[in-house]
């Protein structure tokens, strides 16, 4: 699953709902684990098997306004810990 | 060779108008489908309903009426539904707030056919409500207390409850059969025009205009007015016009999800500079299923359910007037079919490219006002904070264009933004409510410049893939 969010909370409660369950319990994936890898658009991993100025032309100016770090980290913890992922 | 700038139009005048109808929260769309699902649930809805005080002194709202600049939330602590405005009036220089117990009143006198039929001992208190906003004259009023005529056992006929669950009355359905006139759809347009009719009184109170005056009026609201054969093919302007009493205008609707407020500025401001009418209004009336949109969300963190208002907007469009402020038509901005649909693109065709045309970097508007969504709603509920999220982009497009440091994207949202401060409502917080602070500051010189920037999820029709967005700028002249 590739995430393209633009705000670490709303990144993590998508990431959290595509792996262990929506966390709000508000929506039909409440109670259900689907356990899948999560990316978000901007991580190293996908934006290298990204065309280059095909990323350029639709990721660039929203990865400036992203704060990427707090994304990635975030990501990355819940992607480490789910069961599974390369 | 005479001035094309001079022939520019100005924007005479704003005015925003909110119903506090916690009663109807239950027939917004997220709500009536959530209690198809689980009925018990309007307890849980009814103990997270405000009181119109609680309404009237939320900031947000007191800011959304004028009294406020939206700067000021920024000192506001938060939870901002916690610390209410002690000084919170119902009135404010662009606007006012009624109550539910109003709001009845101003549904039936909107309805023509006898549809609505509510206890006439509401209907009286509503009376004597309106009658203390100084904005109805005696015959408006007594429209408020007509009877209804409808049979009330008519066939689909629908409960209309108070916020405390009290049946007030009940609305039948229009034509028999026909889908597009199921009383709940009825009162999703009559919401919409109460509320809106609302608004253009309101303004026309503010601006000391005679209502005859009036000669066009471009509706802006998202309701699907229609019957059986045509739906949404109707209009809602001329019905808000008439019950505002402008017997001299007419008008038509503009469809463009929440980009029509901009799309219809942009139409009236070229009918005036034309030369075709003199006065055009605007009007945007309320959304009655955006209420409680967030809902769950909001219950799921045991805090009121903020999605109890209608708003709606009033602007009125006419030639220059000496102000010096101008509605800049000579670079309106368009999200075309071939612009793209990045965000980047988007803010390159409603940023970039009206700019240049004027020779202006985005460092030189000094505000922007963008989707103004309140994030007190938007941000328990998972969806962001819009606002916040469009200034960074527009910062970023800076930045990608030179124009701006990496670093000037933090600063952006506070040197050039603001708090989002409008109810989400859809179209309502596209933008144009800035209006009802930027004008004084814009007359007063104390402002330069600001852009009205809007988009639109055409893709939720289902027809095309592709968003909307429109922009223009107003600006001092000289």
């Amino acid at each position: 699953m590739i995430l393209g969010a633009a705000e670490v909370g709303y990144v993590e409660m998508m990431a959290e709902t595509v792996t262990a369950g929506d966390p709000t319990y508000t929506g039909p994936l409440a109670g259900v684990s689907l356990g899948l890898p999560v990316y978000h658009v901007t991580e190293p991993e996908v934006r290298e098997n990204a065309d280059a100025s095909v990323y350029q032309d639709q990721i660039g100016v929203s990865e400036i306004a992203m704060e990427t770090e707090p994304i990635w980290t975030t990501v990355r913890t819940i992607r480490e810990r789910t069961p599974g992922t390369p | 060779m005479s001035d094309p700038l001079a022939s520019l139009p100005t924007i005479r005048g704003i005015s925003c108008v909110l119903a506090h109808t916690p009663g109807l929260l239950r027939y917004g769309s997220k709500p009536t489908r959530e209690l198809a699902k689980d009925p018990a649930l309007i307890g849980n809805v009814q103990r997270h309903l405000r009181s119109f005080e609680d309404a009237v002194a939320y900031p947000e709202n007191q800011v959304y009426i004028g009294n406020h600049a939206p700067e000021w939330l920024w000192d506001v602590p938060e939870p901002h539904w916690r610390h209410g405005d002690e000084g919170a009036r119902a009135q404010g220089p662009a606007g006012v707030i009624v109550g539910e117990d109003a709001f009845w009143g101003l549904l039936r006198a909107s309805d023509e056919f006898g549809l609505i039929d509510i206890e006439r001992e509401r209907l009286e208190r509503s009376r004597a409500l309106l009658a203390k906003t100084g904005l109805f004259s005696d015959g408006e009023l007594e429209r408020v207390v007509r009877p209804a005529t409808a049979s009330s056992s008519s066939e689909g006929a629908m409960s209309l409850h108070a916020a405390d669950g009290t049946v007030v009355g009940r609305i039948a359905n229009g034509y028999p059969g026909d889908s597009t006139q199921t009383a709940d759809i009825l009162l999703e347009n009559f919401a919409c025009k109460a509320s809106g009719a609302l608004a253009l009184k309101h303004l026309l109170k503010q601006l000391d205009m005679a209502p005859g005056d009036v000669e066009y009026v471009l509706g802006c609201g998202e309701e699907a007015v229609g019957d059986r054969y045509q739906r949404g093919g109707g209009s809602i302007s001329k019905a808000m016009a008439e019950m505002a009493g402008c017997a001299q205008a007419t008008g038509s609707d503009v469809k463009a999800f929440c980009c029509a407020p901009v799309h219809a500025l942009v139409m009236a401001g070229a009918l005036v500079q034309s030369g075709i009418y003199r006065n055009v209004i605007v009007v945007g009336g309320g959304s009655l299923a955006k209420l409680g949109m967030k809902m769950a969300g909001h219950l799921a963190k045991d805090m009121p359910l903020l999605e109890d208002c209608l708003a709606a907007v009033a602007i009125l469009v006419g030639p220059a007037d000496g102000s010096g402020v101008r509605m800049r038509l000579d670079a309106v901005g368009r999200h075309t079919v071939g612009s793209g649909g990045s965000a980047g693109a988007i803010y390159e065709a409603l940023v970039s490219q009206p700019l240049e045309k004027l020779g202006l970097k985005i460092a030189d508007v000094d505000r922007y006002a963008v989707e103004l969504h309140n994030p007190e709603i938007t941000v328990p509920a998972g969806s962001g904070n819009v606002p916040r999220t469009n200034y960074r982009i527009i910062a970023a497009l800076g930045v990608s264009r030179g124009e701006m440091k990496r670093e000037d994207v933090d600063r952006f949202e506070r040197a050039h933004g603001m708090p989002g401060f409008v109810p989400t409502q859809g179209h309502i917080p596209a933008a144009l409510p800035y209006l009802a602070h930027a004008l004084p500051r814009l007359r007063d010189g104390s402002m330069r410049r600001a852009l009205f920037i809007a988009k639109g999820s055409l893709f939720l029709g289902k027809m095309t893939n592709m968003a909307d967005g429109m922009s223009v700028l107003v600006d001092r002249e000289g």
